[in-house]
């Protein structure tokens, strides 16, 4: 198929899109007047009115377990490399990750002792 | 393997310093933790003054083990020593007091891998680890300004890097190899090496706080604690400004001119910072403004890199220079309080103080014989000598404003009355800060000129 004629596709579906929106509001115009009650602006709660505002604020409790998490997910990802080499380079590699992975459990062990672990 | 390691033992000394001083800080021994990182970069400072000379590279042409990353270990050792204990002096028994020590040490580390990367990724890992740590410890008063200084700091960091990152795909893939010298190739093609190296310098102008990356840098300054300020002013500044000397070493002027870029960032950096710094009322902020006017100054060493035979000297004394009047003129502010007032009337009360302050804020002008000028002046010979004369003229009208920024400083101390107030005092930690970077500031800049001749 030529681009054009794909372009052409694009442009089609785009004018029938809307050309459907324009349509569905056509309908609803048709049908007759709507009126603007304060009621119709409540959220619907099952007839009854909302007891609390929406607009809460809540402490997201687990976002230090979110970032522990993210970051030693992330270092997991230069394990595959590693263990594509591994066999190759031997027990070098081993050695290497060894102190890669030392390094990021102490990070584990500092968040510890600043009770970054405690439960909330 | 074993050489490799060799040559890299001042950073590894410098890893396995931090690693201590983070296992002591989770022992709750924040004393023990602050011995351990002066005892530690002392150290690693030695070894590398012993190394220097040495002209080689590390882990397949990654690492370059030379005359800028020794020197880098070399200024920024003593440097996070002084920085630390001007931190012990500020933060004594603070909640976590010992992490800041080691996330110093982990920032310092972050600059010495810039300082003597040869390869793009080692830019980008040191980058991100010399500012990250410094995010973390401008965050620790854990208040609105620091918190929001923090977020500044961070916020342009990511975005910064992800701009370099996306730049320096282009490098990567037009050479072939992350190397930096693979772009040293005047085949490719020079306007995606020019798109790389804008964005280059974009990541790294973050770190150095030059022109239009700068904004970061007074409100940080100002929320984070002064002993971190000066710690931000100083470490990860020389680190990338050392990393973009490796760069341009390899980057041919045919494909790249990057001397003009360079200069025009050094002249609108000089300037802004200049004139910026008159308006304010704040130590802390006048010294940020004065920071980023500083890095202009240091571009000129950059623009001399394979064209005038005192570009690394001048960068390597301006290096020590600066860090020496910075973190003077940052300690007298933590022993005097960070308000223009604050100042009133100190050369009555506190003579010998009031006198270190005027010498390190003339040294930061480039008056002879202190250090500033011995660095300034050898910055000066290398722009001229890589045919940059306009750009070292504005520098010397640059520092002809710097002087009335100092004075606003120096008028106060000296020619206007106290306001009654409680009188701070000086911690041992800021005394022995202020009164061996004044020594040393006298005596660079004798020895230095002694040494030129």
């Amino acid at each position: 198929m030529a681009p054009l004629t794909q372009y052409l596709l694009l442009l089609g579906m785009g004018i029938t899109t809307a050309g459907l929106v324009w349509m569905l509001y056509l309908i609803k115009q048709s049908l007759g007047q709507t009126l603007d009650e304060p009621g119709k602006d409540i959220p619907a709660e099952s007839g009854n009115l909302a007891p609390k505002p929406a607009w809460l604020r809540y402490h997201v409790h687990y976002y230090g377990y979110a970032l522990l998490f993210l970051a030693f997910d992330m270092e997991m990802a230069y394990m595959y490399p590693w263990a594509v080499v591994y066999r190759e380079v031997g027990i070098l590699a081993l050695l290497d990750m060894g102190v890669f992975l030392m390094i990021l459990f102490l990070g584990l062990i500092y968040t510890w002792t600043q009770l970054g672990l405690k439960r909330q | 393997m074993a050489t490799d390691l060799l040559n890299i033992s001042p950073q590894l000394i410098v890893l396995s310093t931090t690693v201590i001083v983070l296992c002591l800080e989770m022992a709750r021994l924040p004393r023990a933790a602050l011995w351990a990182l002066v005892v530690g970069m002392l150290t690693a400072t030695g070894v590398a003054v012993d190394m220097l000379g040495t002209d080689t590279t590390a882990f397949s042409t990654t690492f370059r083990v030379d005359a800028l990353s020794l020197w880098a270990v070399i200024i920024l050792g003593p440097a996070t020593i002084l920085f630390a204990l001007l931190g012990r002096s500020e933060l004594k028994d603070s909640a976590r007091e010992g992490t800041i020590y080691s996330l110093m040490g982990f920032s310092a580390l972050g600059a010495m891998i810039l300082a003597g990367s040869g390869d793009l990724m080692f830019i980008v890992l040191g980058l991100l680890i010399s500012t990250l740590a410094g995010m973390a410890m401008a965050a620790h008063p854990r208040n609105d300004p620091s918190s929001e200084g923090a977020m500044k700091y961070f916020i342009y960091g990511s975005v910064a890097g992800a701009i370099m990152l996306f730049g320096l795909t282009f490098w990567a893939g037009l050479a072939g190899t992350t190397l930096i010298s693979g772009i040293n190739n005047p085949d490719l093609s020079s306007y995606a090496v020019m798109f790389g190296f804008i964005t280059l310098v974009i990541g790294i102008g973050y770190a150095a706080s030059l022109f239009p990356v700068h904004f970061w840098t007074p409100d940080t300054f100002e929320g984070a604690p002064v002993s971190i300020a000066a710690y931000l002013s100083v470490v990860p500044k020389i680190g990338a400004l050392f990393a973009l000397a490796q760069v341009v070493r390899d980057l041919p002027v045919s494909l790249v001119d990057w001397p003009l870029i360079l200069a025009v960032l050094a002249a609108l950096s000089m300037t802004f910072g200049n004139v910026v710094a008159l308006w304010q009322d704040n130590v802390i902020r006048l010294l940020a403004y004065s920071t980023i006017a500083q890095s202009g100054y240091y571009l000129l060493g950059v623009i001399g890199v394979g064209q005038s035979t005192l570009a690394i000297d001048s960068m390597v004394v301006f290096g020590v220079a600066y860090l020496l009047m910075n973190a003077g003129a940052f300690a007298i502010t933590l022993g005097e309080g960070t308000r223009l007032d604050d100042f009133k009337g100190m050369g009555k009360r506190r003579p010998w103080q009031a006198v270190g302050m005027t010498i390190f804020l003339l040294s930061l002008v480039g008056m002879p014989p202190l250090a500033g000028f011995a660095g300034k002046f050898l910055l000066f010979g290398a722009a001229i000598e890589s045919g940059y004369s306009w750009l070292a003229v504005v520098a010397i009208l640059n520092s002809a404003i710097s002087l009335a920024v100092y004075m606003r400083i120096v008028v106060p101390i000296f020619f206007q009355e106290a306001e009654d107030g409680q009188i701070r005092t000086y911690a041992p930690g800021t005394s022995f800060v202020w009164i061996s970077t004044l020594a040393l500031t006298i005596a660079a800049g004798i020895g230095v000129q002694w040494f030129l001749g």
